[in-house]
């Protein structure tokens, strides 16, 4: 009976399946996407505890360096890399600089022992899927997987970078580089830019002849209490450089200032979910009407009153059900395109976002959300005089 | 008082006994218009009886109250032996689901289920839906080659017709049918009828049949007159 009256009401219950399926589906998703995005950012660091730079904002470093985002607040000397490379507490440092790009993606000139001895993640350093590493005076480039899939750029292909970091026809720089190696993915940032020796950027034709001696940052690993240590010296007493330490800690300020827009996106997902819940009311409420007189019929032959509340719930259920799988289904789907989003514009890829148990916790709270909106009408069919409805011909 | 005792059953022993049944409804405020007042009633288990009487005079509630629709004010019912007027509603549901099949003059079948599945719904209830049970009771009416049309696009006759097969189908043991023939033709009046009565006669069950129609009521061997049966003068009072 239940099924019937769904079939009888297709549209309107689908529209209120619909409607809290949506809700359902962007609460998950605004869960989700806050948790993973802000999981998968501290992640994808590179395995660096701490980035050196120019004087200037922590976050801005940090975006620059370990994400190849926004501009760079600056160079340091080269002597400034050598110093801190050597200081105790510091058990690796690489340099990277910044300033030219290829069709829009980053060329970052670094050292090549990066690519041999870092590890990137615990226990991983980075892999070739062809190739080798850059040497390190040569015109060479190893390019990382997402920039080698979008440019089909392959072992032996040779290229010309532009100058600055966004793409301009007229900035063509004369040198030309040769790709000799391509990466495995590694879903961070590292797979969305071009490696290249730190001597080509320093020295490539067109550049200030200060470049030379300057990189855009250093890249630290460090042990022990140095973190405190170098806080201390380069933060607090220093004005020369600006320390990002630690990471993890920079990116939570920052997303801890986003969880406004995570908040208002919640609202909006709570916002239709009462919708749904409307819906659903509404939809039973009409059905009822409808049915009030099957529900007298069904009292006639001796239906109790429970068996044809239960019909209405069963109406309202399956409605939830949908709405709970629908949710499920949007969910993944909006995932999926901000994975997509966030990995074009960072390189960053979101893990974490396949169905997990929590999510059931939600897909329960779709389903009551669904019969709620039942229970008016369930009440009402309870109610139902069953005499007056069938009303009495003599 | 009405003598029914040429209603009861070969053996003697009534199926359905009424005493002193007593029904009223509210109107305005406090006060109440009664509508049933039957000092005595009885029926044997396989009898057919037509109660006649004329329109708003209070036969569908007599009826009403035997099937457990509406509860008594006062007084006792006795369907088989199953004092209802002392049962819960839940109870009165569980009864008339078992023993009871109605059938109704606006013929009340379920517009969204085809001819079979108003059967097969009526079974379920009491929980043994008997899918060759169902297109039998069917094939008995005449309806076989429609079970699976609905209602909507069934002739009025041949919607009474499915109307009588479900009113069968629980296995009941009284058929209570209000007006069965006041929405039909004489033609088709007069084939329902005559189909009620010979399906009830074939399966033994008890019928009673509430009618205006002196055509129809003269089919019946037992007849009474609703003015002779309820004492009712029908004016409002207080409780």
């Amino acid at each position: 009976m239940a099924l019937k009256g769904f079939r009888q009401h297709l549209f309107s219950s689908l529209v209120a399946a619909f409607s809290i399926a949506l809700a359902g589906g962007l609460l998950l998703s605004t869960l989700k996407i806050q948790k993973q995005t802000q999981t998968s950012f501290n992640n994808a660091s590179g395995g660096f505890d701490a980035v050196l730079g120019a004087r200037g904002s922590k976050l801005q470093l940090i975006l620059n360096a370990l994400f190849h985002l926004d501009a760079s607040p600056g160079n340091l000397s080269w002597e400034q890399y050598e110093l801190i490379k050597k200081t105790p507490g510091v058990k690796e440092a690489y340099p990277i600089a910044v300033g030219d790009n290829y069709l829009g993606y980053r060329l970052v000139g670094t050292d090549p022992e990066l690519f041999r001895k870092h590890e990137w993640k615990e226990g991983e350093k980075y892999k070739l899927q062809s190739g080798r590493v850059f040497s390190e005076m040569a015109k060479e480039a190893l390019v990382g997987s997402f920039v080698a899939e979008r440019l089909n750029l392959k072992i032996g292909d040779r290229f010309q970078p532009y100058h600055g970091l966004n793409f301009k026809e007229d900035t063509q720089h004369e040198d030309i580089y040769v790709v000799v190696g391509l990466l495995e993915a590694t879903g961070t940032p590292s797979d969305k830019v071009i490696w290249i020796p730190i001597k080509g950027i320093q020295l490539m034709e067109g550049h200030d002849a200060e470049m030379a001696q300057s990189v855009s940052a250093v890249l630290l690993s460090l042990k022990g209490a140095a973190g405190f240590n170098l806080e201390l010296k380069y933060n607090r007493q220093g004005n020369q450089a600006t320390l990002a330490w630690p990471v993890a800690a920079t990116l939570a300020s920052f997303f801890e200032k986003m969880n406004w827009f995570r908040g208002v996106l919640q609202v909006i997902a709570y916002i239709i979910a009462c919708v749904g819940i409307l819906m659903v009311a509404s939809t039973m409420r009409s059905s009822m009407n409808e049915r009030k007189r099957d529900f007298a019929i069904l009292r006639s032959l001796g239906t109790s009153r429970w068996l044809v509340t239960g019909v209405i719930l069963g109406h309202a259920l399956i409605i939830s059900l949908l709405g709970a799988l629908g949710s499920l289904l949007i969910m993944q789907g909006i995932s999926l395109v901000t994975q997509q989003i966030i990995v074009e514009e960072t390189g960053v890829l979101l893990g974490g976002m396949s169905l997990q148990l929590v999510d059931l916790f939600v897909f329960g709270g779709v389903v009551v959300t669904g019969l709620l909106g039942g229970l008016w009408s369930a009440v009402s069919a309870y109610s139902t005089n069953l005499a007056s409805n069938l009303q009495p011909t003599s | 008082m009405v003598s029914t005792s040429d209603n009861s059953s070969e053996d003697g022993n009534p199926f359905v006994v009424v005493k002193d049944l007593k029904k009223s409804f509210p109107i305005t405020g406090s006060r109440r218009l009664a509508v049933v007042d039957v000092p005595s009633f009885s029926l044997g288990a396989d009898q057919q009886l037509a109660i006649s009487g004329g329109s708003g005079s209070g036969k569908s509630t007599f009826l009403n109250l035997m099937a457990g629709i509406h509860k008594a004010d006062s007084g006792n019912i006795e369907i088989g032996n199953i004092d209802i007027s002392i049962l819960s509603e839940a109870d009165r549901d569980q009864v008339r689901a078992r023993l009871i099949g109605c059938v109704f003059q606006s013929f009340h079948l379920l517009q969204g289920c085809t001819a079979l599945e108003n059967l097969l719904v009526a079974m379920s209830v009491c929980g043994h839906a008997d899918k060759a049970k169902a297109r039998d009771l069917l094939s008995m009416v005449g309806m076989s080659e429609k079970e699976n049309f609905l209602p909507s696009q069934l002739s009025v006759g041949q919607q009474q017709r499915v109307g009588i097969a479900r009113a069968l189908s629980n296995n009941p043991q009284l058929i209570l049918a209000d007006e069965p023939t006041g929405s039909l033709d004489p033609e088709n009046a007069s084939q329902s009828i005559d189909l009620l009565q010979s399906l009830c006669k074939e399966t033994g069950c008890a019928l009673i049949t509430v009618s205006h129609d002196p055509s129809i009521v003269d089919r019946f061997d037992s007849s009474l007159k609703w003015e002779d049966l309820n004492q009712v003068v029908n004016t409002s009072h207080e409780p």
